[in-house]
């Protein structure tokens, strides 16, 4: 069942990697951005197929989540969110991030019924659906501290930024100018101060609400003795060779 | 001024095949990705070294996991720990003394009159 693990950390930092190729092509698309190479048309079609393309790669991400035997993640927390008895925080996030995205698909689908005015309101919600899947990203993701992904979250906030400072600049008036500026420095000084204060230090899984049983599987062997059955019963400290020391390494961070 | 009818379509069903053949090439890519981070993320964890595997595999009581969970991900210092215990294993001793008779006496479970 590691493989589902693996599967779930691939699935959500390809969706994050989408998710910001959508969003990009989003504000392209509002801008009315267009060349004699790229026009209008494309921009508005890769926007669909990519969005489209997010949700199933999270449908996947989501379902291999709650497959994976080894964090007690049930159907219910992937789309309810803060339910989770996992990183409630953190996966709640994540499930935020979902529902509005099934929320913005579901409104894009039914546009010619809801109206302009009521799927345009409902699409705002995608940008802040960008935010929130990194901070989900950043709070769940076990190897949130490695290198690569933080170089990878560090490219995809640097391509969102970069989207919206050339959207802000074409903003009418320099007061909205200014305040789409200062929310958009709010949101990343805020991200950089979660990142240096939270998953970089030492300790951030326990702070971020895992189990202690899956943070010392040792202890919880001893603990919870033979209560301890079905799937993490390979936690334990008879089953822990079994559950080979890559379930070891998932408890740690 | 305006492209005649005919220039038009072809020209919007020309931009579309480029857009269908750019999300099928984006798709291909992402699910190549995918499978990527997902073995560099299978390598990049604790215990998925080679050589950590083989120190893991022969120990039947499975006493070294907890352990093991409670190291950072440097694959180096894990890589040292496991050699460690391989060392360690390779290297046991008997015991400096023979185990201690049982105060109790062995069960009866037939025989007598």
């Amino acid at each position: 069942m590691t493989a589902l693990w693996y599967a779930t950390r691939g699935t959500g930092v390809v969706a994050l990697l989408l998710l910001t190729a959508t969003v990009a092509l989003g504000i392209a698309a509002t801008a009315r951005f267009a060349t004699p190479r790229w026009p209008r048309l494309m921009t508005a079609g890769l926007h669909r197929h990519l969005s489209l393309l997010v949700v199933a790669f999270v449908a996947v991400h989501v379902a291999t989540a709650v497959l994976d035997p080894f964090a007690p993640i049930g159907w219910a927390a992937a789309v309810v969110p803060f339910g989770a008895s996992y990183r409630p925080l953190w996966l709640g996030l994540g499930a935020v991030a979902f529902d509005l995205l099934i929320a913005v698909v579901v409104t894009s689908l039914l546009r010619a019924r809801l109206g302009y005015r009521t799927w345009r309101a409902v699409h705002w919600l995608a940008y802040a659906s960008w935010p929130v899947a990194l901070w989900h990203g950043l709070g769940t993701g076990t190897d949130s501290r490695l290198t690569p992904m933080i170089g990878l979250d560090a490219a995809c906030a640097a391509a969102v930024a970069c989207a919206a400072a050339w959207r802000i600049s074409l903003l009418p008036g320099v007061r909205r100018r200014v305040a789409a500026g200062l929310a958009c420095l709010t949101i990343a000084l805020a991200t950089v101060t979660f990142m240096a204060a939270g998953p970089l230090q030492p300790g951030w899984a326990r702070r971020a609400g895992t189990p202690v049983r899956l943070l010392t599987p040792n202890a919880a062997g001893r603990a919870a003795g033979p209560r301890v059955i079905g799937p993490l019963a390979g936690l334990t400290a008879a089953g822990q060779a079994a559950a080979g020391p890559a379930a070891a390494g998932r408890a740690r961070s | 001024m305006p492209l005649p009818a005919g220039d038009a379509i072809r020209r919007r069903d020309h931009v579309l095949a480029r857009t269908r053949l750019a999300s099928r090439w984006i798709t291909a890519v992402a699910i190549a990705a995918s499978v990527g981070i997902g073995g560099a993320v299978a390598h990049a964890l604790p215990g998925r070294h080679p050589a950590a595997q083989a120190a893991t595999a022969p120990d039947p009581a499975g006493s070294s996991g907890g352990q093991r969970a409670g190291q950072g991900t440097d694959r180096r210092r894990h890589h040292s720990a496991a050699s460690h215990h391989h060392k360690r294993h390779h290297h046991l001793r008997p015991p400096a003394q023979p185990p201690s008779p049982s105060p109790s006496p062995p069960a009866v479970v037939s025989g007598g009159s």
